[in-house]
């Protein structure tokens, strides 16, 4: 197979701390703010910000102390201020009665967050807490026979999952003990790329070659497993037990993630606009370029640089103008190319041409909704047609859901 | 006011906003039919090699015109042309190899035309046709004008032997003493370029292995040859066939243009089933078709016409489709 499709590249690739990250701005999505969250109001690390209506879905928090520069409808800007020094109470202070109040009134202190204790709590309320302090649980409690960790780099490029369990295997540790009080499964396994000597207590390790599209949840679990059946078997991504356990370890709410960014690896603020890392890295997009959340496969481009990092944005890259052919509206001359290497066994050939001249139910008799929109036929289509493209307006007429949505849904 | 508009709106940088994959393997239409155009050298040098002057003469007249054709249709018809990616190029170099090397300039023109025309550009051009375009303007010619198109009466004053002529009527062991290998090597009466075999092998070997075609057509083509040929070459005596006349398996795949057929005609996408159970039925039908038009047909080389029929029930081997994900029973 391609060699840019390799998942377990070599070398170490350390994680930079970055702890100087003055400015984050939070996408909201679909969170919602909290009505007390105000321009110019001081908030300490771990306030809650905003609220997700989803009992699944975490809720979001303030990365570190600072102050709400703006509030948007989409997103939420924290400028990084320490917080004063905890005034000793004015004792000297004349008992005048207005006056010492109206002084005191803007500069209220602010508390910093205190840990939460997980001790004693059973599956549904440790659920409950952990989606206030940022973790989206679905994916941990789904009840399954078998629970799998995929702790292989999901795309081409990414570069994070052998640093997390070289230097942060205690804190993926917090995060599997976290998961085995959430989720009754009977087993648990670790996907590895073969070669990896990791193992951890509680999990029984699994090695399969890491060549992409392996990393997905459905050949993933199909390699595992032996079988297409789904059912009963949950996937979730290093990345997410990692966060899990970032929580698990401290008490305190998510406001840190991982990322792998032009080629370099980062634990940050969540929020980090896009534009920070591109000067800490050094990087330049020039107009005509691509910048991408995600993988080069099923990543999304981004047209503005102050996006700031979402908690499942593991990754981010530059694609160089001409680094590929273009996407062309050219006509599919039914090479067969795609239906070669479609990991769903579907005809993409027939699904894009179905989706392209509107026949979507044809496209759902195609097994439309079977498509992971892994990208393996629109990297091989020798015409360049938007395969993607197709799928996902057909998947949205269709009312189901794309992968953004999945996405988005599971965090 | 436009002072101000500039100093007011920052200069940012304008980015593509595509949708994934952002990777691709570079491997387009126009490098598919580069592959092509370069597997066909060898077998266009031995043409020339073999016969001369005029052979180069049909190729050339056959790939300008069928280039022209495109372009004027695409200007005809107000459409925006694609002679970038080489397609109608390829379609005249493969119509010009199944031509005898003597064929007159009017018929190479028409026939070339006619392939990229009829064949292709009416069904709505590139990846459209239901039929390989060359075979398309090849049947048009031989039907309308067999005598020029048959290499026999073409190729005046040659010592090469038309083979499928010979195995026909005079029986296959009239053939020289060893003329396996100088038949391998091309050393017989037929298309220009079709009949060289090993030049076409080396050049179908090239293909697939930079995946311009699928491996696996050639190779159910010429396996279905060898067996359904070796069936026959069996059966004859039992089933009432003359055995002199009944070449073994093996002389299917040195004649003719059986080689090219499998390599560059049997393999041309639009008209070839895309997934491998789809690939084997095409396979033994054209192998079928080629070897029962040999035996019982007025046809010596039958092979564009076996391939030509079995692209016709292409959408039915599409029918034959793996199960996907988690359907499997
Ligand atoms: S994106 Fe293409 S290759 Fe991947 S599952 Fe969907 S149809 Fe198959
Ligand atoms: S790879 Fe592209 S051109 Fe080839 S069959 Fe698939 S969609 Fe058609």
């Amino acid at each position: 197979m391609d060699k840019r499709f390799n998942l377990s590249p070599d070398g170490r690739h350390p994680i930079t701390v970055l702890d100087k990250v003055s400015l984050v701005r939070l996408p909201l999505g679909e969170h919602v703010q909290l009505p007390t969250i105000k321009k110019r109001q001081r908030v300490a690390g771990g306030t809650l910000l905003a609220q997700h209506s989803s009992p699944n879905v975490g809720d979001m928090h303030a990365p570190f102390d600072g102050v709400i520069k703006d509030v948007t409808a989409t997103f939420i800007e924290v400028e990084y201020e320490a917080l004063p020094e905890p005034q000793p109470p004015a004792t000297a202070e004349p008992a005048e009665g207005e006056a010492p109040k109206a002084a005191k009134a803007p500069e209220k202190p602010v508390e910093p967050v205190s840990p939460v204790s997980f001790a004693g709590l059973d599956a549904i309320a440790l659920g409950q807490t952990l989606k206030t302090l940022g973790i989206s649980i679905r994916p941990f409690t789904r009840p399954c026979d078998l629970f799998i960790i995929n702790c292989i780099n999901p795309e081409p490029g990414m570069l994070y999952t052998q640093e997390l369990l070289a230097s942060y295997l205690p804190v993926v540790e917090a995060g599997l003990a976290m998961i085995q009080r959430l989720n009754s499964a009977p087993r648990f396994v670790l996907a590895l790329p073969s070669g990896s000597n990791v193992t951890l207590e509680g999990a029984s390790a699994y090695h399969v070659p890491a060549v992409y599209p392996i990393s997905l949840a459905r050949p993933l679990i199909r390699a595992i497993t032996g079988n297409e059946d789904t059912s009963r078997v949950t996937l979730v991504r290093l990345h997410a037990v990692f966060q899990l356990g970032l929580v698990a370890m401290t008490g305190l709410p998510l406001t840190h993630t991982v990322t792998t960014a032009f080629g370099q690896n980062f634990y940050l603020p969540l929020g980090t606009p896009v534009s920070t890392l591109l000067e800490i890295t050094g990087n330049t997009p020039d107009p005509g370029d691509s910048v991408i959340l995600g993988g080069p496969m099923r990543g999304v481009a981004i047209s503005g640089l102050r996006r700031g990092v979402r908690k499942e944005d593991d990754a981010m890259a530059i694609v160089k103008q001409g680094s590929m052919p273009d996407l062309e509206d050219n006509p599919c001359i039914n090479c067969g190319a795609c239906v070669a290497v479609c990991p769903m066994r579907l005809r993409p050939n027939m699904l894009s041409r179905y989706a392209e001249f509107h026949q979507y139910e044809a496209c759902r008799k195609e097994f439309i909704e079977t498509c992971i929109e892994c990208g393996m036929c629109g990297y091989v289509c020798p015409c360049c047609r938007p395969m993607q493209q197709h799928f996902r307006m057909a998947k949205n007429h269709l009312g189901l859901h794309t992968f953004q949505h999945v996405l988005r849904q599971s965090r | 006011m436009t002072q101000q508009e500039s100093t007011m709106t920052p200069i940012v940088p304008r980015f593509v906003v595509d949708t994934p994959p952002f990777m691709h393997r570079g491997y387009t239409i126009a490098s598919m039919m580069r592959d092509k155009i370069i597997a066909l050298v060898p077998a266009a040098a031995m043409a020339i090699y073999m016969y001369g002057i005029p052979a180069a003469r049909v190729m050339a007249l056959s790939a300008g015109t069928a280039v022209l054709a495109e372009y004027l249709w695409d200007k005809i018809l107000g459409r925006k042309d694609r002679l970038y990616d080489l397609t109608s190029l390829t379609i005249g170099l493969l119509f010009a190899f199944l031509l005898p090397a003597g064929a007159p300039w009017w018929l190479v023109i028409t026939g070339s035309a006619f392939s990229v025309i009829l064949g292709r550009q009416v069904f709505g051009g590139l990846g459209c046709n239901p039929l390989c375009p060359a075979l398309v303007g090849w049947a048009a010619m031989t039907v309308a004008w067999p005598m020029f198109m048959d290499p026999m009466a073409m190729t005046l004053q040659t010592t090469l032997v038309e083979p499928l002529q010979k195995i026909k009527f005079f029986g296959y062991a009239s053939l020289p003493e060893g003329s396996e290998l100088s038949l391998f090597l091309g050393q017989q009466l037929g298309g220009l370029g079709s009949s060289q075999v090993a030049a076409v092998l080396l050049g179908g070997l090239y293909m697939c292995v930079r995946k311009a075609v699928r491996w696996e057509i050639p190779v159910a083509f010429l396996a279905s040859v060898l067996l359904v040929g070796g069936i026959f070459w069996y059966l004859a005596p039992q089933i009432g066939l003359n055995p002199a006349t009944t070449p073994p398996p093996h002389l299917y795949l040195l004649t003719g243009s059986t080689m090219f057929a499998a390599f560059f005609l049997a393999t041309d996408p639009s008209s070839s089933p895309v997934a491998l159970g789809g690939i084997c039925i095409y396979g033994l039908l054209a192998g079928s078709l080629l070897v029962l038009i040999r035996i019982f047909g007025i046809y010596l080389d039958s092979a564009p016409f076996a391939i030509l029929l079995a692209s016709l029930v292409t959408p039915m081997c599409d029918l034959v489709r793996a199960a996907p994900y988690g359907r499997r029973k």
